[in-house]
């Protein structure tokens, strides 16, 4: 079943053609990798889906619901999380405290029920709390709860990252660039993650330049060149694309 | 700064209850009840001050203009409960509210009819009313940053200066005076006489701690950690699905009524309200007072609101009081812009390293 279906997707930044009519499906429980050279518009077409960018032209479809020119909140509201390339931690707050804002759209406690602090709001506060400490155990980083998350290595603040993102319990993750700034330990193990999340049913959409990891767990890759769709098959087979290896590493 | 998270734990208020209780004691004791007036009058000030200590320090808003918020609960509270709406008792909103008993009909000076609104409807109609200009305000200008903000809530707080400066309603240069004590519940009177002067001490600090209490609560709740999180990184909290611009304009609203709020019970207990209050220094000064207070640190700003307003009031900065806030703001910006709280004993010069070069700050792609 599709989840996401991007259709003619183009976004225009003044005289650049960033995204030119890109068009994929998504399948549900699937790990899709979009891959590309630098300026392939890989991000840009990553921030389109998760609002922070309004297309010029096209359509992204998420469960049957046009979401394209949403705005970021009400995006994650439709059950769609995401993590950043350049990790973005709350500073000054710790590693649960993090995690536990990721419960925001789980939650609903409001200005007056969090002052009067209602039976209510306790109670909901207590579930945050117990689901917060579940994911930084899923993620195995739960020794890390009470320390500032800007403090933590950074393998550890991408696994943080995750756990937060988690926490909205999307049916649809987006990773940008999750293996950006790790060595190759720390790239085994999230690419054990990603797995783990696709089995938990999560779809995963994600953007990355480490293709080892791109090969290993994608189910599917798009490869993007001058904002235009080049190729979309299975890692096998785009491995052996002659276009792909053109854009790759040149005639 | 970690936060303390120890959820529903209350204990802190313990120690700060016993020193309200044997200040009182103390001042009773030694004879000098009288400090017991400063005491109130900053306990008032403070309330301003933790709200807008949730609005800087934790939502990462600045206002310049709360002492605006502060003035239309004083004025409006003010000039509700003076101003004399006899000559219009024929008319149909007059008769409407006498109806609802909203009004109290008395004699003034020279035994002319005298009819008011009472201190509890002015005071709803004031803070609905700062809420609906906190709201109106709120929306456009929330979407500014930085010192853009700064300077539209700047001008907001120049609006309400002139127009308590000008209007004759309210006093013009003089503000207004006589007004009366608001009777919070029967016996209990928010008046600056003297026979009331130690319940109105209790009076302030009950209704200071119950904010604290509430302040305290949200900060360690799902909305304090969206405000928190926006302030730490705004894109990454949208994309956790919080609504920064609804959140925002949330807790300016709640900033103003705690302002608005304060600014009625202390137009009450000092039994009027002058242009001053509205000033643009005012403002300036709550800001300082947060500042040094260490923004997102409600305990920091309750203690420094205490101490430098008490200290002003008593007259300890003589004619330089104002110069005194100024340079509190510069001198904090510089050494200690995590508050003074903040300072450890190990020297001023090695915090902030002001005469060595800066390393660049290194970051990790």
């Amino acid at each position: 079943m599709t989840i996401l279906q991007v259709q003619g997707l183009s976004k225009r930044f003044g005289g650049l053609q960033a995204v030119d009519g890109v068009s994929f499906p998504l399948r549900q429980g699937t790990i899709k990798a979009v891959i590309g050279p630098n300026g392939a518009g890989k991000t840009t077409l990553f921030n389109l889906i998760a609002g922070m960018l309004t297309p010029t032209a096209g359509e992204i479809t998420y469960q049957g619901k046009a979401i394209q020119g949403l705005p970021p909140f009400r995006v994650a509201a439709q059950g769609i999380a995401r993590t950043f390339q350049n990790i973005k931690m709350f500073a000054g707050m710790t590693a649960l405290e993090n995690v536990m804002v990721g419960r925001h759209v789980q939650s609903k406690a409001g200005f007056l029920a969090s002052m009067l602090r209602t039976s209510g709001c306790r109670a909901e506060e207590r579930a945050i709390h117990k689901k917060s400490l579940e994911l930084l155990d899923f993620l195995g980083i739960a020794d890390c709860a009470e320390t500032l998350a800007t403090n933590l290595a950074f393998g550890q603040q991408r696994a943080v990252e995750m756990a937060r993102a988690l926490a909205l319990e999307p049916t649809l993750l987006l990773l940008d660039e999750p293996a950006a700034g790790l060595n190759i330990y720390e790239t085994a193990e999230i690419a054990r993650l990603i797995v783990r999340i696709r089995d938990l049913g999560v779809t995963v959409l994600l953007v990355e330049h480490d293709m080892s990891l791109v090969m290993d767990i994608s189910d599917e890759i798009v490869v993007l060149s001058f904002g235009r769709k080049i190729a979309e098959d299975i890692p096998t087979v785009i491995q052996r694309d002659p276009e792909v290896i053109k854009v790759y590493l040149g005639e | 700064m970690a936060m303390s998270q120890n959820f529903g734990k209350n204990l802190v208020f313990l120690p700060i209850v016993a020193a309200v209780i044997l200040i009182q004691l103390l001042t009773a004791w030694t004879g000098s009840v009288y400090y017991l007036t400063q005491l109130t009058m900053s306990a008032y000030y403070s309330l301003l001050i933790v709200g807008l200590c949730v609005l800087m320090g934790y939502a990462g808003q600045i206002s310049l203009g709360h002492a605006g918020f502060f003035a239309i609960g004083g004025y409006l509270s003010a000039a509700l409960t003076t101003r004399n709406l006899s000559p219009y008792s024929g008319q149909l909103p007059v008769r409407l509210l006498d109806s609802l008993g909203c009004l109290h009909a008395g004699q003034d000076l020279y035994g002319d009819p005298l009819l008011v609104v009472t201190p509890w409807v002015a005071c709803i109609i004031a803070i609905l009313v700062a809420l609906a200009i906190a709201f109106i305000l709120g929306i456009p200008v929330l979407k500014l940053k930085g010192h853009y903000l700064a300077m539209a809530t700047l001008g907001f707080g120049i609006i309400i200066y002139r127009i308590a400066l000008a209007s004759s309603y309210f006093g013009e240069a003089d503000g207004i005076s006589g007004v009366p004590g608001f009777a919070l519940l029967p016996g209990l009177l928010v008046s600056g006489d003297k026979a009331y002067r130690v319940s109105n001490y209790y009076i302030a600090w009950t209704v200071l701690l119950l904010a604290m209490l509430l302040l305290r609560h949200l900060i360690n709740s799902r909305v304090g950690r969206a405000l928190r999180a926006i302030h730490g990184s705004p894109e990454a909290a949208d994309a956790m699905g919080v609504d920064t611009a609804r959140f925002k304009l949330k807790t300016f609203m709640l900033s103003a009524v705690f302002s608005a709020l304060a600014g009625v019970l202390l137009t009450h207990y000092n039994g009027g309200i002058g242009p001053s209050e509205a000033s643009v220094m005012k403002s300036v000064r709550y800001v300082a007072i947060v500042a040094v207070g260490g923004m997102a640190n409600i305990w920091g700003a309750l203690a420094m609101g205490m101490v430098l307003n008490f200290l002003s009031l008593r007259g300890f900065f003589g004619t330089y009081d104002d110069a005194v806030f100024g340079l509190i703001l510069i001198t904090i910006m510089l050494f200690a812009p995590n508050g003074i709280l903040s300072l450890q004993v190990r020297g001023l010069w090695r915090q902030r390293g002001l005469f060595r070069r800066k390393k660049p700050a290194v970051k990790e792609a």
